[in-house]
């Protein structure tokens, strides 16, 4: 759960903070960060980015992920940010920033489908099923939608609560959709059951749905771990 | 009652009122606690002004603000403007009234935009001091990048200078370059503006800084719906459709909270008010309906609610459908 102070700033999740970042300017890939696709960067004197490229075949993915994993038990909040960033088109792909297991049977994951008006967030439970939730917010735009919706060329943030901030008893875990200090989206309540515990990784992930070579760009990466 | 009974009731009512004064916000009871919440009535009866009463076919953004003192030989102490609502080709109009809730008077279009693009709407008006002119900002389709805020300015709210292109979608930021919807209010010197930032359901909002209400800065943190604080992925606040202003000694958002929609379709909104941080970035918490008490002209497809301070009391002009009401602050 997020609550503000009386200032409006976030009242922080815990009281250790660390963060990951990747910030792309030296072209090469922080020794956290793993690749799946063809990644090419534009290094300092450029503004540092990295663009990770799928092979043109359908269901063919561009991933950037932490190579490590994290215990959502041992914390109380987990964020990726992507920042800047840019999708080549609004078609003929599947989008995903999640904080999940490999497996697919714990954590949480904000999808967004192709020819989907809506994103989703979508909770992993232990025997492989899930529920979503449907967003406002979106990674591109799809037919019926008016204007240029993407998070093209914007900051996104996915920001997994795990309610450990909270006396035992009133655990809510929670997900959170945002941008710099913004929030667009929320699953507000994961508890009872709807979040699944697990070893979790923090990824952004672009699938081909036709034989097309599509990329992902992004100016940074960043991981947000709080506990107490 | 004797005359000690009356020195001591007296007295009573005087350490009353002097408690009621001070009570500290909050630690107070629920009555006291009023008294620093804004507090809202409304005009009770027909809509203060149509679309039928303006000639058009569609109303919008009509919002009033006081001219007196400042427009030799005016109308009237108060003039309102407004526009159609996503009509092709658009217009401003505007009213007078000696009273911000009227009765209004229908003077007619003074402006039009044929320059570049159509749809000239959403008109904002404010008094520019510094430069003694009339201000008004105003969405025009087909200019800038897509959909993008322009200004003109006047001496008499009815002869508008066009001074064109004065919001666009700066490089890498999102949407599609809609910068319509803005309202301002001036804060100490400075200028504080609302706009969207791309159109759309979804579209980001944009707060928008400037020194003379004509150079403007995007802060390149675009706003969204406040999902944090209405706690639901279906409702978002509105932003340049609202309003803030100071309140016993805290800044408040009056605005709506409605379905994410665009583009004039018929929807669900309703007024609301809450605290909103000094950077006026945050709602402090979920804002509170204000229950109006429901007319029978009015409906739940509130389009606009535009907020005017005048005189100290916080006037909240909104329309549903084609109809023009006005709710008003009062103190406690």
């Amino acid at each position: 759960m997020i609550i503000r102070d009386a200032a409006g700033q976030i009242v922080p999740f815990g009281k250790v903070h660390k963060q990951l970042v990747a910030d792309f300017l030296y072209g090469t890939l922080p020794n956290w960060v793993e690749v799946v696709g063809t990644p090419t960067f534009e290094p300092l004197p450029d503004r540092g980015t990295i663009t990770v490229t799928t092979p043109a075949t359908a269901g063919a993915t561009a991933e950037l992920k932490m190579k490590h994993l994290i215990d959502s038990s041992k914390v109380t909040a987990i964020a990726i940010t992507l920042e800047a960033l840019q999708l080549n088109g609004n078609i003929g792909i599947s989008v995903q920033v999640g904080i999940k297991s490999k497996d697919s049977k714990a954590g949480i994951t904000f999808f967004h489908n192709v020819n989907q008006k809506y994103g989703m967030v979508r909770a992993y439970k232990a025997d492989g099923t899930y529920t979503d939730f449907k967003q406002n917010m979106v990674f591109f735009t799809t037919q019926g939608v008016a204007g240029d919706e993407a998070q093209n060329r914007k900051n996104l943030t996915v920001l997994l609560c795990t309610g450990l901030q909270f006396s035992a008893g009133f655990e809510r875990p929670s997900v959170w959709l945002g941008a710099d200090d913004q929030y667009g989206g929320v699953a507000a309540d994961l508890s009872g059951g709807l979040f699944q515990h697990g070893e979790l990784q923090c990824l952004l992930k672009l699938t081909t749905s036709k034989a097309e070579a599509k990329y992902f760009k992004c100016a940074q990466m960043k991981v947000d771990i709080w506990s107490n | 009652m004797s005359m000690t009974e009356n020195i001591a009731q007296a007295a009573l009512d005087a350490a009353m009122k002097a408690n009621r004064a001070i009570a500290p916000y909050d630690y107070c009871d629920a009555e006291s606690r009023r008294m620093y919440t804004p507090q809202f009535d409304k005009k009770m009866d027909n809509p203060i002004y149509t679309a039928a009463m303006a000639g058009l076919q569609s109303i919008y953004w009509f919002r009033a603000i006081k001219v007196k003192g400042l427009i030799p030989d005016a109308k009237a102490d108060y003039y309102a403007t407004y526009s159609t609502n996503h009509n092709r080709i658009g217009g401003i109009g505007l009213a007078y009234s000696n009273s911000p809730t009227g009765p209004w008077t229908k003077h007619g279009q003074v402006y039009l935009d044929t320059v570049v693009g159509n749809s000239t709407e959403t008109p904002f008006v404010i008094w520019n001091d510094e430069e003694q002119l009339f201000f008004m900002y105003y969405q025009q389709n087909g200019l800038g990048i897509n959909q993008s805020t322009a200004l003109a300015t006047s001496v008499d709210m009815i002869n508008w200078t066009r001074v064109g292109l004065i919001l666009d979608k700066p490089p890498g930021f999102p949407g599609d370059g809609h910068t319509g919807y803005f309202s301002c209010f001036r804060n100490g010197g400075k200028w504080i503006g609302f706009s969207v930032m791309g159109g759309g359901d979804f579209g980001r909002k944009c707060i928008w800084h400037s020194h003379d209400g004509r150079s403007w800065l995007a802060d390149p943190r675009p706003l969204m719906g406040g999902n944090d604080a209405t706690l639901s992925a279906e409702e978002n606040i509105s932003r340049p459709n609202a309003g803030v202003f100071m309140y016993k000694g805290s800044m408040w958002w009056l605005g709506m909270l409605s379905a994410y929609a665009s583009g004039g379709v018929t929807t669900v909104a309703r007024p609301a008010i809450a605290k909103i941080s000094a950077d006026f970035r945050q709602l402090l918490d979920k804002p509170s309906d204000i229950y109006f008490p429901a007319l029978n002209w009015e409906t739940t497809n509130m389009q606009s609610l535009m907020v005017s301070v005048m005189d100290g009391v916080v006037y909240v002009y909104y329309n549903t459908d084609h109809n023009i009401g006005v709710a008003y602050s009062v103190g406690v």
